[in-house]
């Protein structure tokens, strides 16, 4: 008794506990289960495998009953204290497993060597294993509810469904879609869709969040089942008589194990899991995709994945089929007079090599332009810039952040000096306050605006949302605004200015670490509050709300996209924000930082390696002597000096009869671009043009030689996302057809024109771009293994920068910014133009849509693009959802059925810009107006004219949209509902009732 | 100068040439594998001669019905007992030791041996000579060893 008396002593001195009779340390906070797994100590805790979710929330289980000091309790939800003694092997704590067990095998029958899920990592299994399950101590009991297979992409079997709540957990309270609840009221209770109804019809955006995280294979894949096992495709008529016979005979569970252990193995042969990283947004998900062949069998998250744990969406988890589809281009085709046909590698690279020399020789090097693409590796787009500068001499070459993101990137560069996310995803996750002006993670970022959710559900995250539509952060936000269209650069300025005369900047901050300050608190002179609500249309008071909301947070992470990139003003929208944040002092430090959020998977990385007209690789001038001359002397050529055109220029270029070839990977630029009238007739003014993809493009249809490219899943590489994160992919399956990656195809053509390169691998230009470029300078393929990744700046040793400005910004002085800036009135075509067109993009579909179009459970859910008409002007126009209506524009018109919401207010107009119809084209509307600084298109500032061909219709969206459904908020899975059920007795009390002796527990002294 | 068009010319190999292609592959990977495919023919013909083929020709042809038809055979009381009994045989070998085993089995076949020797002679043996041969070391040997094997198998009735 002394003995242990002085040891608790020391132990809490020590902050120590005693496991099985040895000490070990702790670290504060923790529990029970998360030391014990810390110390690879195994307890069972079917409920708490997946940390992401959260450690000892769920408690549903009950396998990770351990003894602490004496008594039974569960380990995932008591914290570990210093002093404590914790038994996790002993008698009864051996029987409280196994009765817990027992309780889940009720509701679970074990017929693995059959089962889909038995690869190894099935809870189930495992835990049943590990507390040597013999027999059935409660009979099964089979739900008496029908398997819901309503859903195309995954099946809810309720028969085998173990009642652990983990999916609820995470649709409540991890992708927060609320849809899921297990109602514990009924007598055999269920996890329930909505208010309970079919999964297809609820309000299920099919993240698959619930899917990935079902410890069995009560949620599965569609994809996996029949699929993934040796005898899974058996009959059902066969199969139950089967799981009978297995059942009567009741060999006991450790031969059924044994024996279902070896198909696993087996399984291994067959099944090949890849890591991957998602091309759907600049998030840069990863995780790995499951093949048979070339059968996709399902993608699985991986708590490892840096960017997004165990999370996906729909896109990322299901979007894949497109990579198998019939129309994939599989070989290269040559224009001949009105047709294309089949020609070989070698005759449309030879063809490439003649025409494009002839035209440089006849009209010189400036005469041809490059479209790099920001979906593919960022060995790809240094690869092509390469191209372009050192074999053809120009630097004309762009990518398509020039339609989205470089006035954000050029905003940062003029304050901060970096064009990039100033932290991670982590900083979102733990800022005081989330302002996100013009974007709509929810649709667009759709993982990333899950952690915001989440903080904003459970953390007590601050939400402040400024858009024009009520999209559903919006939704969710503690304050929604929604200003006049194009006027977020006067409210920044005058709650910039209120903060200030407020004197609730951050005046140690500006004078330590903030240059020009009083040249900025100047320049403000004009915003002031009236000014504020005369142009944007806020009230004083509300604006005054939102200083005070920013006032009080001790940290602010600002969060932006297209709403505030697409405009005359792109850049200056963005200037402004940045200044926000270092008037208020948030920068450098965790949760604080300007975020513009990436729109393609490689926005970020393809303007990082250099396919850019003004920058080499990592952002170094091209005019820049010194830096050019290093380049000329890596690659041995001459390079040119002055930047090149850019997207925007090159099409103006064409129409003028200075740029007569093009050679564009992986660019939708037909359909995507604005003002595509234009741009096609530009297309048609081309001598030559080269058309790289996937699939057989609008673009595409204007070339003389289309080349087939191989998607991500087809070849090695990396992507950088939005946060500047730097992640590996790998080859999945072998390129279809002829199809090449682009890396490839590069390589040949150069080679073609006696470049002489000898890249076997993407690894080896990424040694060359980081033996060049500073900020990659410890980049390197072996340090970006699986899961690992680096977000730039790397130094040489490999250390790279997660939140950056901490010690210094970007500048010879290490001094931010302040950057005046002035407010650009938005284009208005004419009073005649009585409504504001707002376009960008919707969960479901990617671009123009080439890609998830031909998915069929996507197009099942959202076959094509609608127009959201506000419920005011649709009984002004007299029409309802379904009807057809033309736009009209100075540019264009296009026609689409209508959706009547209230997601859009008076008369704005919402056009998603998913479609592969050029008629349905919300690109045919929108001008070639720019942003001042950057060129990018201002999508955003247009009006139109609607006039209507059919009042009614047939609804764009199908009833069986999530955008239907009828959620059900709640906080987790309830586990109380289930305590308080009268046929539930808590472990403990089971076992005190068994009659098992609670003296002293089984100590060594 | 350059008008969108979409007219793909694709040569589309005619099913005889597909077939031609098809067939050189097969031939190549023949020829690749020659002794190993040799062999293989030559078992198969065997299979063939004895009728073994065209009996599991049969059988993948009919499998969904047999397996049903097997199903129902199967999925029966006496089945179950049989399967059971042949688990419980299956576990009573895997805890013998085998050299035990080896040694009583040695002595199972001695005595079978001798005793079928002995038949011949169509002798009986009285009570007293039964008594006497109790004495005989080899017989008590036996009758030891299974006076053991009553007490352990008692114990292990006891414990369920």
């Amino acid at each position: 008794m002394v003995k242990n008396f002085i040891r608790q002593v020391n132990e809490m001195a020590e902050n120590k506990i005693t496991i099985n009779g040895q000490s070990y340390s702790f670290k504060d906070g923790e529990t029970i289960l998360e030391t014990v797994r810390n110390l690879e100590v195994y307890v069972p805790g079917i409920c708490s495998t997946q940390p992401d979710l959260g450690i000892g929330v769920i408690q549903t289980c009950d396998t990770c009953y351990v003894e602490v000091n004496g008594e039974m309790k569960r380990a995932c939800s008591t914290k570990s204290e210093p002093g404590m003694t914790v038994v996790t092997q002993s008698e009864i704590v051996k029987e409280a497993q196994h009765e817990a067990m027992s309780r889940i095998l009720e509701n679970h029958e074990l017929y693995c060597t059959v089962c889909d899920n038995n690869n190894g990592n099935c809870e189930v299994h495992n835990a049943a294993e590990y507390l040597e399950i013999e027999h059935q101590e409660y009979d099964f009991r089979p739900k008496p509810y029908p398997q819901d297979n309503s859903h195309p992409f995954y099946r809810y079997e309720p028969d085998q469904c173990i009642l652990c709540g983990m999916c609820v957990e995470a649709c409540q309270d991890l992708q927060v879609s609320e849809v899921l609840t297990i109602d514990w009221e009924r007598k055999i209770p269920r996890v329930i869709w909505d208010n309970d109804v079919p999964i297809d019809e609820s309000s299920c955006v099919s993240c698959g969040h619930c899917v990935s995280v079902c410890p069995c294979n009560a949620l599965m894949e569609k994809s996996m089942i029949g699929e993934a096992g040796y005898m899974t495709g058996i009959p059902n008529d066969v199969l139950e008589p089967m799981i009978n016979l297995t059942k009567e005979v009741e060999p006991g569970y450790r031969e059924i194990l044994t024996i279902s252990n070896i198909e696993a193995t087996m399984r291994e042969d067959r099944i090949k899991r890849t890591k991957t990283v998602c091309t759907y947004c600049g998030v840069g998900c990863s995780f790995e995709v499951w093949t048979k062949g070339r059968h996709i069998l399902k993608v699985q998250p991986d708590e490892k994945a840096p960017a997004n744990g165990i999370s996906t969406c729909v896109k990322g988890k299901f979007g894949w089929d497109f990579v198998n589809s019939e129309d994939r281009l599989t070989t290269p085709l040559i224009r001949k007079g009105e047709k294309f046909v089949e020609a070989s590698w070698d005759e449309a690279l030879s063809l490439m090599a003649s025409k494009m020399t002839e035209i440089k020789w006849n009209y010189g090097n400036d005469s041809i332009g490059f479209i790099a693409s920001s979906k593919c590796s960022n060995e790809e787009n240094y690869l092509f810039q390469k191209l372009a500068r050192s074999v053809f001499g120009t630097n004309n070459i762009d990518n398509c952040s020039r339609y989205c993101q470089t006035p954000a990137s050029t905003g940062l560069m003029r304050t901060v000096g970096i064009g990039g996310d100033s932290g991670t995803i982590e900083d979102i996750e733990n800022a005081e306050l989330i302002l996100v002006v013009g974007a709509n993670p929810a649709e667009s970022h759709p993982v990333l605006a899950t952690r915001v959710k989440r903080a904003n559900k459970l953390f007590n995250q601050k939400l402040l949302v400024f858009d024009l539509r009520e999209n559903e952060l919006a939704q969710r936000a503690d304050l929604y605004v929604s200003p006049k269209p194009g006027t977020d650069l006067v409210w920044l300025n005058a709650i910039a200015k209120y903060i200030i005369d407020q004197n609730w900047h951050d005046a140690d901050f500006i004078e330590q670490r903030v240059n020009h300050f009083s040249e900025f608190v100047d320049s403000l002179a004009k915003y002031t509050l009236d000014y504020a609500e005369e142009k944007t249309g806020l009230s004083k008071e509300l604006l005054i709300k939102v200083a005070t909301l920013i006032h009080e947070a001790k940290s602010m992470c600002a969060l932006w996209a297209m709403g505030v990139t697409q405009h005359i003003g792109g850049t200056d929208t963005s200037t402004a924000i940045s200044n926000l944040l270092l008037v208020t002092g948030n920068y450098g430090k965790p949760g604080t930082g300007g975020y513009p959020l990436r729109g393609h998977n490689n926005v970020q990385g393809a303007s990082d390696f250099g396919t850019m007209p003004d920058w080499l690789p990592g952002y170094e001038a091209v005019e820049d002597d010194e830096i050019r001359s290093k380049y000329e002397k890596a690659w041995g050529t001459k390079l040119p000096k002055e930047p090149g055109y850019n997207n925007h220029e090159v099409v103006e270029a064409i129409q003028e009869g200075k740029v007569k070839a093009m050679y564009l990977f992986g660019e939708e630029m037909g359909l995507v671009d604005s003002n595509i009238n234009y741009v096609h007739t530009a297309f048609e003014k081309l001598d030559f043009f080269v058309v790289q993809d996937v699939f057989f493009s609008k673009t595409a249809q204007f070339a003389d030689v289309v080349l087939p490219a191989a998607p991500s899943l087809e070849k090695d590489g990396t992507f950088t996302n939005t946060e500047r994160r730097i992640q590996r992919f790998y080859k999945v399956f072998e390129p279809l057809g002829q199809s090449k990656p682009d890396w490839e195809i590069f390589q040949e053509f150069a080679n073609k024109l006696g470049a002489n390169w000898r890249y076997e691998h993407p690894g080896e230009i990424m040694e060359e771009a980081a033996t060049l470029s500073p900020v990659f300078a410890g980049v390197d393929y072996s340090r970006l293994e699986g899961w690992e990744s680096q977000l730039w700046p790397v130094q040489k040793d490999g250390t790279d920068t997660p939140l950056l400005y901490e010690k210094e910004f970007a500048f010879e002085d290490g001094k931010a910014k302040l950057v005046p800036v002035e407010w650009s009135p938005p284009y208005h075509p004419g009073e005649e133009y009585d409504l504001h067109l707002n376009n960008g993009r919707i969960l479901e579909h990617f671009h123009e849509g080439n890609m998830t179009y031909r998915s069929e459970g996507i197009t099942h859910k959202v076959p094509e693009p609608w127009l959201e008409v506000s419920p005011q002007l649709a009984e002004k126009r007299g029409i309802k959802t379904g009807a057809l209506v033309r736009l009209k524009s100075p540019y264009g018109e296009a026609e689409v059925r209508v959706w009547v919401t209230d997601q859009v207010k008076g008369n704005e107009l919402y056009f998603p810009m998913h479609t592969m119809v050029e008629k349905s084209a919300v690109n045919q509307l929108t001008s070639s107006y720019h942003d001042k600084v950057t060129h990018t298109p201002n999508y955003k500032e247009m009006h139109v004219k609607m006039e209507v061909i059919e009042p009614k219709g047939p609804s764009p969206i199908p009833e069986i949209n999530h955008r239907f459904g009828n959620p059900q908020p709640q906080l987790g899975v309830g586990v109380e509902k289930k305590w308080e059920r009268p046929d539930f007795t808590t472990i403990s009390e089971f076992i005190k009732r068994k009659g098992f002796d609670h003296g002293e527990s089984n100590q060594a002294n | 100068m350059a008008k969108a068009i979409k007219q793909i010319d694709r040569t589309i190999p005619t099913a005889k040439e597909k077939q031609t292609e098809e067939l050189n592959e097969l031939l190549s990977s023949i020829a690749k594998h020659k002794e190993t495919l040799t062999l293989l023919l030559d078992i198969v013909e065997e299979l063939h001669k004895v009728g073994l083929l065209d009996m599991l020709q049969g059988m993948l042809k009919t499998r969904h019905k047999l397996g049903l038809l097997a199903m129902e055979e199967l999925d029966k009381p006496v089945v179950h007992d049989l399967v059971k009994s042949g688990i419980g045989a299956f576990n009573f070998l895997t805890k013998v030791d085998p050299e035990q085993i080896s040694r009583i089995l040695n002595g199972m076949s001695e005595g079978l041996k001798h005793s079928s020797e002995q038949l011949e002679n169509d002798k009986t043996l009285g009570l007293w000579g039964m008594m006497k041969a109790t004495k005989d070391p080899e017989v008590n040997q036996s009758l030891t060893t299974f006076i053991h094997f009553l007490e352990g198998m008692g114990r292990g009735l006891k414990t369920k």
